[in-house]
C-alpha cells in the first residue's frame, strides 16, 4: 500500500492497495476512516464507493476498505 | 524468442542534446530544430544526406510531421512511442534500420515538453475504458518498491531513508558539474531526508524533476564513420522487453525487481558478449526516476548481488569517483525527465564520456557503458538496456 499525496482526490490523501485474492491481485483505492494506517499483510474488505465524477456523473466501483474486527449484532456494522 | 544482436556494426557519428530547462521561451520545434542543428554542426553530415529519421515523443506530437515540419525535409520520419523508453526505443530502432541496411545515414531525435502542462508530473492520454481504472500517479506506484525492500532484506526505516537519500544527493552532486542539467546544485543529505512527502516514503527528493528538452543521434554503418568523425561511438547491443503485466495481476510479484529489466540486461550482456558487468562496464547511466528505483536497478543490472545493493550505495560504489560510477551525468534527479528525450539524453552523456567532453563530471577513460530505460510502473513495464563503446571489439 501506499499514501499518493500528488494524486487528484475527492477525499485526499489517496491510498493504494494492491490486493491479493489467494493467486490473483488487483490494485485498489482504499476508502473509509484509519485508511492511512493500513499496513502490508492487513486484510480488507469491499465497498461500493464513488471513484470519478465528470461533468456531474458519478462512476462508481470497488473500493478497499480497512476489514472491520466487529460487528455490533443490533446496527450489523 | 532471441535476438542476434548488431554489435559494432553502427556507430553514432554525431549528437546534441539541449539543456533541460522549464524552456518557457522554446516549442517544441524550436527544442527539435536546437538538437538536430547541435547535433549536424558537429560532424561534416548536412540534414539532407540524412535518410531516414526517427521522431520520439510520448506526448508532444503526433506522426513524423513532429519532425519533418520544423525541420522543413519530406523524408521517412516515424514518430516512436514506448512509455518513458520512447527517445531509447527511436534510437534502436533507427539503428536497426541502418544494420538492416535499408539506409545508409539515419537520425533518432526525442523531444518533450512538459512545462507547459498545468500539472507537475507525467500527464498521459489514455483510451477510453470502462472508468474502473484506479488513478495514482507515478511517485505512488514506485513507491511501493521501498518498503518492500527493507522489508525483504532487513533494513529499518533509517537505514532505507539513508540508502534513498545517498542516491538522490550523489545524482545532484553529479548534476552539479553539468551545465546542461536543470537542477545545478549539490543538496544537502539532510534537506533530501526531510523534504515534504510525496508518496509512501518518498519524499520530493526522491522523485526525478520534470522538464522540457530534446536530443539527436547520428547513425552511419560502422565501415562508414572515416567519413563523418574521428570518434565514433558504436553500438555493442540493444534490447528491449513489454512486460506481461503480471506483476499486478498475480501474488507472487514482490516489488524488489523489474523482471523486465532483468531479461533486457540479460539480452544486451549475450549481444555484447559482457560476462561481469560490474567488471566490464566504465559506468552507466539507468533510469533514476524514483530513487528506489535505482536502488532496485543496481541488483536487476547485476552491478550488486540480491540483497546487497543498499550496502553497494552506501558504501559509494555508485558514485562518481566509485567502482562504478551511475548516472555521472546526473540523472533523471538533475535533469527532470523529458520522456521521449531522456534516453538519448542518457546515451549523449557516454558520447560525452567517450569523447572527454564530460568536463568536471570525466571519468578516466571510459570504454564501454550502459544505458538503462524503463517506463511504467513496477509490475507493468517496459525496459530497454543500451551498450555503447569507443572502439571497436
Amino acid at each position: 500500500m501506499t499514501v499518493d499525496r500528488l494524486a487528484y482526490s475527492l477525499d485526499p490523501p489517496t491510498v493504494i492497495a494492491v490486493v491479493d485474492f489467494d493467486g490473483a491481485r488487483a490494485s485498489f483505492e482504499v476508502a473509509d476512516g484509519d485508511r492511512e494506517r493500513i499496513s502490508i499483510g492487513d486484510e480488507v474488505e469491499f465497498s461500493f464507493r464513488r471513484l470519478h465524477t465528470s461533468d456531474g456523473i458519478h462512476n462508481y466501483f470497488w473500493k478497499a476498505v480497512p476489514r472491520r474486527r466487529t460487528i455490533d449484532p443490533e446496527t450489523e456494522h | 524468442m532471441a535476438s542476434h544482436g548488431i554489435k559494432d556494426r553502427v556507430a553514432v557519428v554525431a549528437m546534441g542534446c539541449t539543456p533541460f530547462r522549464e524552456h518557457w521561451d522554446r516549442s517544441v520545434d524550436d527544442l527539435l530544430v536546437d538538437a538536430v542543428s547541435e547535433c549536424l554542426a558537429g560532424t561534416t553530415a548536412e540534414l539532407g544526406d540524412v535518410d531516414a529519421f526517427w521522431v520520439g515523443t510520448q506526448g508532444s506530437g503526433m506522426a513524423g510531421v513532429t519532425l519533418s515540419k520544423p525541420l522543413h525535409v519530406a523524408a521517412p520520419v516515424t514518430r516512436v512511442e514506448n512509455f518513458c523508453a520512447t527517445g531509447s526505443d527511436s534510437f534502436r530502432n533507427a539503428a536497426y534500420a541502418v544494420a538492416a541496411g535499408a539506409y545508409d545515414v539515419v537520425m533518432a531525435v526525442g523531444v518533450e515538453k512538459l512545462k507547459d502542462s498545468p500539472y507537475s508530473g507525467l500527464t498521459a492520454t489514455w483510451p477510453p475504458a470502462d472508468g474502473t481504472r484506479v488513478d495514482w500517479t507515478a511517485p505512488a506506484a514506485f513507491s511501493l518498491l521501498a518498503p518492500a525492500y527493507a522489508e525483504r532484506y532487513g533494513l529499518d526505516e533509517s537505514t532505507l531513508r539513508d540508502v534513498l537519500t545517498h542516491i538522490a544527493w550523489k545524482n545532484h552532486q553529479n548534476g552539479a558539474l553539468n551545465p546542461r542539467a536543470q537542477f545545478r546544485r549539490a543538496v544537502a543529505k539532510e534537506v533530501i531526508s526531510n523534504a515534504q512527502p510525496i508518496a509512501g516514503p518518498l519524499g520530493m527528493y526522491d522523485c526525478s524533476g520534470v522538464a522540457d528538452g530534446a536530443a539527436a543521434a547520428l547513425i552511419v554503418r560502422a565501415e562508414d564513420v572515416g567519413r563523418y568523425t574521428d570518434n565514433p561511438m558504436y553500438v555493442k547491443a540493444l534490447a528491449l522487453t513489454s512486460g506481461t503485466g503480471d506483476g499486478l495481476r498475480a501474488d507472487d510479484y514482490l516489488f524488489t525487481s523489474f523482471p523486465e529489466v532483468v531479461d533486457s540486461a540479460a539480452d544486451a550482456y549475450r549481444q555484447a558478449g559482457i560476462e561481469n558487468p560490474r567488471r566490464d562496464l566504465s559506468f552507466a547511466e539507468v533510469h533514476d526516476c524514483f530513487t528506489p528505483t535505482e536502488l532496485v536497478l543496481m541488483e536487476d543490472l547485476g552491478f550488486s548481488e540480491r540483497g546487497a545493493a543498499w550496502r553497494d550505495v552506501l558504501d559509494g560504489v555508485f558514485d562518481l569517483d566509485g567502482e562504478m560510477p551511475v548516472n555521472p551525468d546526473g540523472g533523471l534527479k538533475s535533469f527532470g525527465h523529458p520522456v521521449g528525450a531522456s534516453g538519448l539524453r542518457m546515451l549523449f552523456e557516454c558520447w560525452q564520456q567517450f569523447r572527454g567532453d564530460a568536463g568536471e563530471r570525466q571519468l578516466d577513460k571510459p570504454r564501454l557503458a550502459l544505458t538503462q530505460n524503463l517506463g511504467g510502473q513496477p509490475g507493468d513495464c517496459v525496459s530497454f538496456v543500451s551498450i555503447v563503446g569507443d572502439r571497436l571489439g
